[in-house]
């Protein structure tokens, strides 16, 4: 039995209708119904946060919410975050070189919006604590969280 | 589906389990008792699903229906009232972390929301589906039992309350019959005190807890109650009457009283000694906290 069922979420400011088996994660429907492959499939138990959108605004990994819980929600994608140009976060990670690998970038950026949009200006405990939930594992952690902070400062000023 | 879908479905894992099924997002707590009763004993109520379906990815769960109460607005949010906090079943954890009650008064309580996971899971995961799972190394839990909690339990058959300490039977093992729910817990006031939740993890992010205390100071004597120590999460009832007397117990003796509470076990994370080790300096940290909050509150 491989029951479709119709879901209707708004993705970066547009209302797209995906329709997809019950099973399926808010994941695989943006990677594969959207065509959006900004957010990374990785370790599928909320662990690793390469897979988070902003859900409401609030940082969550898609691995762990089905495609039907997000019916009727408000999903940003690192695709849509600030518009279709680099975000001021992007502009920062790629000023002070914060991406290696680059497989948790997209993650990191989703988190570090979340934490400017709620805390404009964020000590570095704040940026710590932001991206607990996003695992680097080239280890390049200091040049993130320097681009974070800066990305905060070019932000309120 | 799109041409050349099929590569991209073994990469990005598209589903949560091998096994399909049938997805219910019921309207009323009514309809939530209708559809279990209907499908007594395969179905599954999913709050925030961030053990939910790692467990039916792992094949550790196989439920036939997944029931959604993420969105059921009649059990979500927080309320005080007569003396009691009431946490609805689809109330998310930051939610709870930023309940100006929850800050003022429950203080144990929003220290171990915090060390649930990371901010992507509290912005999911519920407090009540944290209680639901009965891990043993679940952080809220040591909170919960200081504050004698209650868990509102209901069914088509009807409503029941049944305290924490009763409802967790074992390792992922509750109180809750096949065609029950849990809607609500539900927390008392201690009115002056001072509580803590110390956690001891491999690192400061997320992990589960190697050992975790919860205390909670008043008149009359302290409260303890420990996760990742025993198959359920407990209170330390020696430890307890040990740190309520008027003479303050030495090390060895604290040590002897939570050897009489605990049996831990050695996994992954850390060997039975180690655990055993640590709890009394976590009592010790997580008792000071809690002394000294109370004695701010009296000041």
């Amino acid at each position: 039995m491989r029951a479709t069922l119709v879901h209707r979420i708004t993705v970066n400011g547009v209302l797209r209708e995906v329709s997809v088996p019950p099973s399926t994660t808010l994941l695989a429907a943006l990677r594969e119904q959207c065509g959006l492959t900004g957010t990374k499939f990785n370790c599928e138990q909320g662990e690793c946060g390469a897979c988070t959108v902003l859900m409401d605004e609030l940082p969550v990994n898609t691995c762990l919410v089905l495609a039907a819980s997000a019916d009727g929600h408000d999903v940003v994608t690192v695709e849509g975050i600030d518009g279709p140009g680099p975000s001021v976060v992007q502009q920062a990670i790629m000023a002070t070189d914060a991406s290696q690998c680059g497989y948790c970038t997209p993650g990191m950026v989703v988190s570090a919006t979340a934490l400017i949009a709620r805390c404009p200006k964020p000590t570095r405990e704040d940026v710590d604590e932001a991206i607990s939930g996003n695992y680097c594992r080239c280890t390049g952690y200091e040049s993130i969280i320097t681009a974070i902070e800066q990305a905060a400062q070019a932000r309120s000023e | 589906m799109p041409d050349g879908s099929t590569e991209q479905r073994v990469l990005a894992g598209p589903a949560v389990g091998a096994a399909e099924f049938t997805y219910h997002r019921p309207g009323s707590p009514q309809e939530v008792d209708d559809l279990l009763a209907q499908h007594r004993g395969v179905a599954r109520v999913l709050a925030g699903g961030t053990d939910l379906l790692v467990q039916i990815r792992s094949a550790a769960r196989r439920p036939a229906h997944v029931i959604d109460i993420a969105d059921l607005s009649a059990v979500r949010g927080v309320s005080f009232d007569g003396g009691r906090l009431r946490v609805g079943a689809a109330t998310q954890l930051w939610e709870i972390e930023a309940h100006p009650v929850v800050r003022k008064r429950f203080a144990a309580l929003r220290e171990a929301v915090r060390c649930v996971g990371s901010l992507q899971i509290q912005n999911r995961a519920t407090l009540v589906g944290n209680v639901c799972n009965a891990s043993p190394a679940a952080d809220t839990g040591p909170a919960l039992l200081v504050y004698d909690a209650q868990v509102g339990v209901r069914s088509v058959r009807g409503n029941r309350e049944v305290g924490l300490a009763e409802f967790w039977l074992g390792p992922g093992q509750t109180a809750l019959e096949p065609d029950e729910w849990v809607e609500h817990v539900t927390l008392q006031d201690q009115g002056r005190h001072g509580s803590a939740y110390v956690k001891l993890g491999r690192t400061r992010g997320v992990d589960l807890a190697l050992v975790g205390v919860a205390a909670l100071a008043r008149r009359g004597g302290v409260r303890l109650a420990c996760a990742s120590l025993a198959p359920t999460i407990r209170r330390l009832a020696a430890v307890e009457d040990l740190l309520s007397g008027d003479e303050s117990p030495g090390e060895e003796q604290v040590a002897e009283a939570v050897g009489a509470d605990v049996s831990p076990i050695s996994d992954l994370r850390a060997s039975a000694r180690y655990r055993l080790a640590m709890t009394g300096v976590c009592i010790r940290r997580a008792n000071e906290t809690a002394g000294r909050r109370w004695e701010e509150r009296n000041a």
